[in-house]
């Protein structure tokens, strides 16, 4: 067990220096000006000094966490000896970890009062004004996706449960499986809607972390950060849910006791939405590197 | 639009928001039915307490010089109370215009410098 938990861990270190080697490096220059490009903003020193600042944070935080939960999969997977369990799972522990960077670098620098006199903006600002709409309707969607699919397997668990207990007759592997399979099921659903309510509340704290009255080019420059921000949290989460609702489809097709009729839809339904989770994942990580998201999405018209 | 608050001040601050804000409500430099901040979101900007922006609201919707619209806000009303002059304007910009002459002198400041600081302090905020 030993030296699989050793080479699981050099596997995954290797990666992780490699990754926390950029995270930690300098934000080279054509990043800054990438991100003035994609958010429109003027070039000046200030806001290339702004932009550094940013991306460098965002950077480490995400980085960081992401990898402490990829390691810390590794780790419980070969400590639990079952990589099915839901935090001995690295494809799990991962992308939490990297939410919950995303949402500890946001909150960071909330708790600062000014002193002496203030100044702000009456210009309202609105979570809209930083995020698609289709972007927070996918977040929702999949939230409300995710309960139908705890929903269904929890109807599916209890036929199962109740066909099982009225054939004795039955091999014990099956009789098992009487215990059913609710238990995950309700686990999953309770993650991704406590993910939900995190991710909203993060979403809106950056919206209205506080702003004193500035020029227009830093102005704008704020908005691209918070919008960076608040699209990096609505994209992680969404994934995220995305790869609950995958688990929780996966748990349903294989505790239920027709496995046959039900697993071509399910695996159907499972690679779409670990394809959607892969996908918001790197668009989510495409923000804090913003010269590739400029050669990826091309400047906005 | 700017609002600056000042907790020293002997004025308290639920009413320097109040009146500045009717001040530009007034003047037209805030149209009607131009949307104000929430009250989290400017009460974190100035750093002050959701208590004291929610009082000073309260206190401009009595007047007439906001409303209400529960959860789409609060805007600026269609026919604010008064309208400010340019006079108005003017002898409210000589008050503080005054203010900041006389520390410049009490600092010795030369008046080139005076002019350069206040066209600095201009040009750090937005222009409306």
């Amino acid at each position: 067990m030993v030296a699989a938990l050793v080479l699981s861990v050099l596997v995954v270190g290797a990666f992780a220096v490699h990754f926390l080697a950029k995270a930690y490096g300098p934000v080279r220059t054509e990043d800054i000006a990438a991100l003035h490009v994609l958010s429109g903003t003027p070039p000046g020193p200030v806001t290339e000094r702004l932009f550094a600042a940013y991306l460098s944070r965002a950077r480490r935080y995400r980085t960081t966490w992401s990898i402490a939960g990829w390691l810390g999969g590794v780790v419980l997977a070969v400590a639990l000896h079952d990589n099915t369990a839901a935090f001995g799972n690295p494809f799990l522990t991962g992308p939490i970890g990297y939410l919950a960077g995303a949402v500890v670098a946001e909150l960071h620098h909330l708790r600062r009062r000014p002193h002496g006199a203030r100044t702000a903006s009456l210009a309202p600002r609105r979570l809209a004004d930083y995020v698609q709409a289709r972007q927070q309707r996918l977040l929702r969607g999949l939230v409300l996706l995710m309960g139908a699919v705890s929903g269904i397997g929890l109807v599916l668990d209890a036929t199962n449960r109740s066909d099982i207990r009225a054939r004795p007759d039955l091999p014990p592997y099956l009789m098992r499986e009487a215990k059913g399979f609710w238990i995950p099921l309700v686990v999953l659903g309770a993650v991704a809607v406590a993910v939900w309510v995190i991710v909203e509340r993060t979403e809106r704290a950056v919206v209205e972390r506080p702003r004193p009255a500035m020029a227009e080019d830093l102005a704008r420059a704020d908005d691209a950060i918070r919008a960076s921000s608040v699209q990096a949290l609505a994209l992680g989460g969404a994934g995220f849910i995305a790869l609950l609702g995958c688990w929780a489809v996966s748990v349903t097709a294989n505790g239920f006791v027709d496995y046959d009729a039900l697993h071509p839809w399910a695996l159907l339904l499972e690679l779409a939405l670990f394809a959607l989770a892969i996908r918001l994942a790197f668009r989510a990580r495409r923000l804090a590197w913003p010269l590739r998201k400029l050669e990826v999405d091309g400047a906005p018209r | 639009m700017i609002l600056r608050v000042d907790p020293n001040s002997a004025v308290p601050v639920y009413e320097q928001l109040r009146v500045q804000i009717t001040n530009m409500a007034t003047a037209g430099t805030l149209a009607p039915g131009a949307q104000l901040p929430t009250i989290r979101q400017l009460a974190a900007d100035l750093g002050l307490a959701k208590g004291t922006v929610s009082k000073a609201y309260d206190e401009l919707f009595r007047a007439g010089v906001v409303t209400s619209a529960g959860r789409r806000g609060t805007h600026i009303a269609e026919r604010p109370p008064a309208d400010l002059s340019r006079r108005d304007v003017s002898a409210q910009l000589l008050v503080a215009a005054e203010q900041y002459a006389v520390v410049a002198r009490q600092l010795g400041a030369d008046d080139d410098v005076a002019h350069s600081i206040l066209d600095r302090a201009l040009q750090r905020l937005p222009s409306r």
